[in-house]
């Protein structure tokens, strides 16, 4: 299926770039070893806002993260910070809170430690670090842990303090790179969260994650990037309303006829195809389609049974799916 | 089962060229280079440089002197004006191993001595006792030669230092210092390492993507690292001054500057190693390798003076041989500060421009590690 042109790259769901945009990215290309890896990327984020930028391996994501936080130029376009470009101006790197993928931190020094000595590096004055510390570490749940080594601390642990330390110098922006990655449910749910109580008090939040749940629950808005191109960008509500409001996915899982083998058949026959799972079958349909009237009336004239049958418009792993399809379909 | 894994280990070994390169060709290189140093493989023998003024200057101590040198170990630097004073500064200066004065005697040299004095004065370099046990045996060797039949006669030569006083704590003086240099070395090389395991590990990404940047990364470890090179070699020369009886405090304010020198030298060099390198344990493997072969160019490991001319010429761009210049000339030879200045500046231009190069090196864009 060929992505409406009305949603490809950003042209929708973009907020303008301007003093309202903590970070602006305008048609931005950046090239290593003379091939462009991001390829005409825009997007842009407000203050209290977080968006979610999603990708395959190989898609760009990083090295757009890493124009953003100034630490390579871009070939073309320009990326603003507060109305700055980070490769350029010291201010601009100010207002960013980088939190990379790993534990990026001192691990024999204690959370208080890592916190205060990244606090110098940033630049938070003297008189400030400590009371800065405190508060962060309580605001992550940290309050009773801070004098041991962070290597001493659990998985979860490590990773708030991973964020905490990027929050010192109260950045506008935090650009995080997959913060929940290795961690179990419920340390999951204490960063989703630590991360909606940062969006409300303001902070304009990049989050890159494989984690569709978390991007999901997370992402006020989405920015799916695939072969260095953004292909899609907007709220998924709106990206589904607007654009994929007629399309149906149905999955009909272990479907079985009481009388006979011929399940397989009928599946064909309704337009279904099997997915990876032998006992799985699924279509993509529009709503209204005759076929999704046909494999009801199955159920009572066949007597067909199964173990689920599902029909829901598309969420965002078809998102996913339909922009890298779109990708290889079309470059 | 066990196959799998050696194959496993074969092809990871010959896909990785760095790898490969450390296993098989730097142990031959490793090799070359120390048997040049250690055994005079380049071509020339063993040579000590003798220091000679041969007061009596007759037939006797000519042929004397033509047997003496007739051995292929022993290089002669006559000393044509200035007599025994000039052979006495010429070993003082490291510019010649030993010396050697024909005394004016009156009496047969076939006699051992004349008056109870020896025909033959032997200057020693205390530092380089192994030149003086050299030739020591040499000068026994040609008297025999110039005196058919004649038996090996101690009484013929005495030793005399070119630094009086300095003879009981000289040989501690310098493995105080050879070892210190070359201990400094492995110190600052462990300690930027810690360069790479940041940029492994995100930190530098971090920092670089905050206001600050990676210069301040680099200058903050090379001042720590200046720091503990300093206190390291402290710790050693302690000890050698509370174990091994060295003047240390004499020469206190000289000894802080050139460690301090030797320390920016080290810590530079350590430095700007490790930002040239791509992973940690290329620049393990092959950053200790590096610091044995300088220390044993530079003389931390055998006195220079044993090895070839050519080899001794390399020494020169190791921070070793400057750093240990400058501490013979504080504890054995006496210089004055004169003679500190040009090591000094040597060692402290060698680390702060490394430091420079670093932080162009870490300042250059540089792609991501990972693409996604």
């Amino acid at each position: 299926m060929r992505i409406d042109a009305s949603v490809r790259a950003d042209s929708n769901g973009r907020r303008p770039a301007g003093p309202a945009a903590v970070l602006s990215v305008r048609d931005v290309s950046v090239a290593i070893g003379g091939a462009d890896i991001v390829k005409n990327a825009s997007l842009a984020i407000g203050r209290g806002e977080i968006v979610t930028l999603l990708g395959p391996n190989g898609a760009g994501k990083s090295t757009l993260c890493r124009a953003i936080c100034g630490q390579m130029p871009v070939a073309r376009g320009n990326i603003r910070i507060t109305g700055r470009d980070p490769y350029r101006s010291r201010k601009a790197k100010t207002a960013i809170g980088m939190v990379p993928q790993q534990i990026a931190l001192y691990d024999r020094l204690t959370p208080r430690e890592n916190l205060v000595a990244f606090g110098a590096i940033m630049g938070v004055p003297r008189r400030e670090q400590m009371s800065r510390t405190e508060a962060l570490l309580e605001r992550v749940g940290l309050g009773e842990r801070i004098n041991d080594p962070v290597r001493n601390l659990s998985g979860g642990m490590q990773r708030r303090v991973n964020i905490a330390v990027a929050l010192m110098h109260d950045p506008a922006l935090i650009v995080l790179d997959e913060p929940t990655v290795g961690l179990d449910a419920r340390s999951e749910a204490g960063i989703v969260d630590l991360l909606r109580s940062l969006r409300d008090d303001g902070t304009a939040i990049l989050l890159v994650t494989h984690d569709l749940g978390e991007a999901r629950q997370l992402g006020d808005r989405l920015v799916i990037m695939v072969a260095g191109r953004v292909r899609m960008s907007g709220a998924l509500s709106d990206l589904i309303a607007r654009d994929f409001a007629h399309i149906r996915q149905v999955r009909v899982r272990n479907p079985r006829l009481a009388d006979s083998h011929g399940a397989p058949r009928l599946m064909q026959a309704l337009g279904l195809q099997p997915g990876n799972d032998p006992n799985s079958w699924h279509a993509v349909l529009k709503a209204g389609d005759p076929a999704l009237t046909k494999l009801f009336e199955a159920m009572t004239s066949h007597r067909l049974q199964a173990d689920e049958i599902v029909v829901k418009q598309p969420d965002l792993g078809w998102l996913l799916e339909a922009c890298i399809r779109d990708a290889q379909e079309n470059g | 089962m066990r196959r799998a894994i050696f194959m496993i280990m074969l092809r990871s070994l010959l896909r990785d060229r760095g790898a490969l390169a450390m296993s098989f060709i730097l142990p031959g290189v490793v090799f070359a280079i120390f048997a040049v140093i250690f055994s005079g493989a380049s071509g020339g023998a063993l040579s000590v440089r003798v220091a000679v003024a041969d007061l009596r200057n007759d037939a006797a101590s000519q042929s004397f002197l033509k047997e003496l040198f007739a051995n292929e170990n022993v290089r002669r630097i006559d000393m044509a004006e200035g007599g025994r004073d000039s052979v006495v500064a010429k070993v003082r200066d490291g510019a010649s191993d030993v010396g050697l004065v024909v005394r004016g005697l009156a009496g047969p040299m076939s006699q051992p001595t004349v008056g109870g004095l020896a025909h033959i004065e032997m200057i020693t370099d205390p530092s380089r006792e192994i030149a003086s046990s050299m030739l020591s045996g040499i000068i026994q060797q040609a008297y025999v030669s110039m005196l058919p039949g004649a038996s090996p006669d101690m009484r013929f030569f005495d030793r005399t230092s070119a630094t009086p006083g300095s003879d009981s704590f000289s040989a501690v003086a310098y493995y105080a210092g050879a070892v210190a240099v070359m201990f400094l070395l492995f110190s600052s090389l462990t300690q930027g390492l810690s360069y790479l395991d940041e940029r492994e590990n995100g930190l530098l990404d971090r920092i670089a993507s905050g206001p600050g940047h990676l210069g301040i990364v680099i200058d903050g470890k090379f001042i720590f690292m200046v720091a503990l090179g300093w206190v390291q070699v402290a710790i050693v020369f302690l000890v050698a001054w509370q174990v091994f009886g060295l003047d240390l405090p004499s020469q206190i304010g000289p000894w802080a500057l050139t460690t301090l020198a030797a320390s920016i030298a080290a810590a530079g060099l350590a430095i700007v190693f490790v930002t040239l390198c791509r992973t940690r344990k290329q620049a393990d493997t092959l950053g200790q390798m590096l610091v044995l072969v300088v220390s044993a160019l530079g003389g931390s490991m055998v006195p220079r003076f044993l090895m070839p001319p050519e080899i001794q010429a390399i020494g020169w761009l190791t921070p070793n041989t400057w750093a240990l210049e400058a501490y013979a000339s504080l504890f054995w030879r006496g210089d004055g500060l004169d003679a500190l200045l040009l090591p000094w500046a040597v060692l402290a231009s060698i680390g702060l421009a490394a430091v420079i190069v670093a932080r162009l090196v870490t300042l250059a864009p540089r792609s991501g590690p990972s693409e996604r």
